[in-house]
C-alpha cells in the first residue's frame, strides 16, 4: 500500500501535535519533483505532545520499520517507548513514518519550528519546514543524497524570493 | 478574484546550474503552479506509479 499523507497530515492536525513536516514530503509540498515514501516529522518530546502523537498515529498500528521485514516488527506503541527513545522509523496502515526528536543542522525542536510556516494541506493546517529550512538540513546531513537534492532547493529559493 | 500568474523559472546562473546538474525543471515548475494538496496528491500517484511498474516486472 502506498503512503496516504492525507490521512497523516488529518490525523497530526486533529490532535494538535506540535511537529513540522520535514524532508522529502517537505521538499514536495514546496515544489520538489523529488520522489519519497517517507512521512518525515520533528516533534517536541515533551510529555503531552508525546501522549498527542501517540493518539494521532495509534490507529494506523504503526510497527518498526526494518529491512527484511516487509510488514514491519511489532511493538508497544505508547507514549513511554516514544519519551524513552527519540527517532523512530515506522510503518504505519497510511505509509512509512519517520518521528525525529532530533534533526541534523537544529540545535532543538524550537530551532526547527523558527524555519518552518504553516500550509494548508488536504484542508488542515501543518507546519512544514521552510525551503532554507531543507537547504540548512541538507546541508548538515551531508549525505550523498541529501547534497543531490541541493540544486533544486536552492532554484526553489530563488524563485520564491523572485515572488 | 483574479488567479495567479504561473510561476516561471527564470534562465539564471542558479537554474542553468540545476539543469547542468540533471534536474528537471519542468517539473519543477509544473509543481509550483500547483496547491499543497495537489503537489502531494502527485507524489502520491507517482509512488503508486512506481510499485505497480516494480510489481509488474516481478510478475514477468
Amino acid at each position: 500500500m502506498g503512503p496516504d499523507f492525507g490521512t497523516l497530515i488529518s490525523a497530526l492536525s486533529k490532535h494538535g501535535v506540535e511537529c513540522v513536516i520535514i524532508g522529502g514530503v517537505a521538499m514536495a509540498v514546496r515544489g520538489s519533483s523529488y520522489t519519497t515514501e517517507d512521512f518525515d516529522i520533528a516533534y517536541a518530546h515533551d510529555e503531552a505532545n508525546i501522549e498527542k502523537l501517540v493518539a494521532a498515529l495509534k490507529p494506523y498500528h504503526p510497527r518498526l520499520r526494518v529491512q527484511g521485514e516487509p510488514s514491519g516488527v511489532a511493538f508497544k506503541f505508547d507514549a513511554r517507548a516514544i519519551k524513552n527513545g527519540g527517532n523512530f522509523t515506522l510503518l504505519t496502515d497510511a505509509g512509512n513514518v519517520d518521528l525525529l526528536a532530533h534533526v541534523d543542522g537544529f540545535r532543538d525542536y524550537a530551532d526547527i519550528k523558527s524555519c518552518a510556516g504553516y500550509v494548508d494541506a488536504f484542508g488542515s493546517e501543518i507546519a512544514v519546514l521552510s525551503i532554507d529550512g531543507l537547504i540548512r538540513a541538507k546541508r548538515a546531513a551531508a549525505r550523498p543524497k541529501d547534497l543531490l537534492v541541493l540544486p533544486e532547493l536552492e532554484v526553489l529559493k530563488e524563485a520564491q524570493e523572485r515572488r | 478574484m483574479v488567479p495567479e500568474a504561473p510561476m516561471i523559472l527564470g534562465d539564471t546562473e542558479i537554474t542553468r546550474k540545476a539543469r547542468e546538474f540533471g534536474v528537471d525543471l519542468t517539473l519543477t515548475e509544473q509543481n509550483l503552479n500547483l496547491s499543497p494538496t495537489q503537489r502531494l496528491l502527485k507524489l502520491q500517484q507517482h509512488i503508486a506509479g512506481i510499485k505497480r511498474l516494480r510489481e509488474g516486472v516481478r510478475g514477468t
